[in-house]
């Protein structure tokens, strides 16, 4: 397979999954909106709280203020607040939109490579805005807090896999860095 | 940097111009012109032997050494 083929396949993997995230916010905001129209319709649908599993360290609490029927472990969708179904929403959404935006930064690179145009110090700046934004994904991601009318779950989470990816990203910049020193040390050599 | 290029002079005496010498070195013009100002980072002995061959000279007909002053 030739350099140019692997790239166009990464920019064209770059492009569906942003796509993807676009579907995935159309249809979360889409549930957003007619949960807050037909309630009814969620009445049988339960939340469950499974133990997590993968790369990630993590602890949760279930607070009872009143008895409430039903597993502990679960709880309808229904009775989730108000405020709890915004706060998620927006938590949801800002992940979405950051992981969308690490893509966009990432296709920026693979297009920049295909152009031969490595190593500038524009993808010396989005590799540092990747890390960043899977910074910010790792702090949305380790809280989660839902209100349900009689219970409240509360959970905390490290989950590895930003952490790993912000890492990855910023040696990534450096070396890019590095390489844009080299780069302009060629140029001026005549 | 107290490397002091003078191809600028080196081209006046051999009354040559920079354009025809950056066909004969096989090298752009923009490349020579970095040359020229001082803002080359490195020269390669390849394109300095061909500066020598092309305008008659030796090395230090075109590079000079001059002490920085603080």
């Amino acid at each position: 397979m030739t350099k140019n083929k692997l790239l166009n396949i990464a920019i064209l993997a770059c492009k569906g999954l942003r796509i993807l995230w676009i579907f995935i916010f159309t249809i979360s905001t889409l549930f957003f909106i007619h949960f807050q129209i037909n309630k009814d319709f969620y009445k049988d649908m339960e939340i469950k709280f499974n133990e997590p599993s993968g790369f990630n360290i993590s602890s949760s609490e279930t607070l009872f203020t009143q008895n409430s029927e039903g597993d502990k472990k679960s709880s309808s969708i229904q009775q989730i607040t108000t405020a709890s179904l915004y706060i998620n929403y927006i938590k949801f959404t800002a992940v979405l939109l950051f992981y969308f935006l690490s893509l966009k930064e990432f296709q920026k690179v693979i297009e920049s490579v295909k152009h031969l145009k490595t190593f500038q110090l524009n993808n010396v700046n989005s590799f540092r805005r990747i890390g960043k934004y899977a910074f910010i994904i790792f702090i949305l991601s380790s809280f989660t807090f839902i209100t349900y009318q009689h219970t409240a779950t509360s959970g905390f989470q490290i989950s590895f896999t930003p952490l790993i990816l912000m890492l990855l990203a910023f040696i990534l910049a450096e070396i890019f860095k590095e390489g844009n020193m080299l780069r302009k040390e060629n140029d001026l050599t005549i | 940097m107290p490397i002091v290029v003078n191809l600028d002079v080196m081209l006046a005496k051999r009354k040559m111009k920079s354009k025809d010498l950056a066909e004969i070195i096989n090298i752009t013009t923009a490349n020579l012109s970095i040359l020229k100002s001082g803002k080359a980072k490195a020269i390669r002995f390849s394109t300095l032997e061909a500066i020598c061959n092309a305008l008659d000279c030796q090395p230090s007909d075109i590079l000079e050494y001059v002490e920085e002053n603080e």
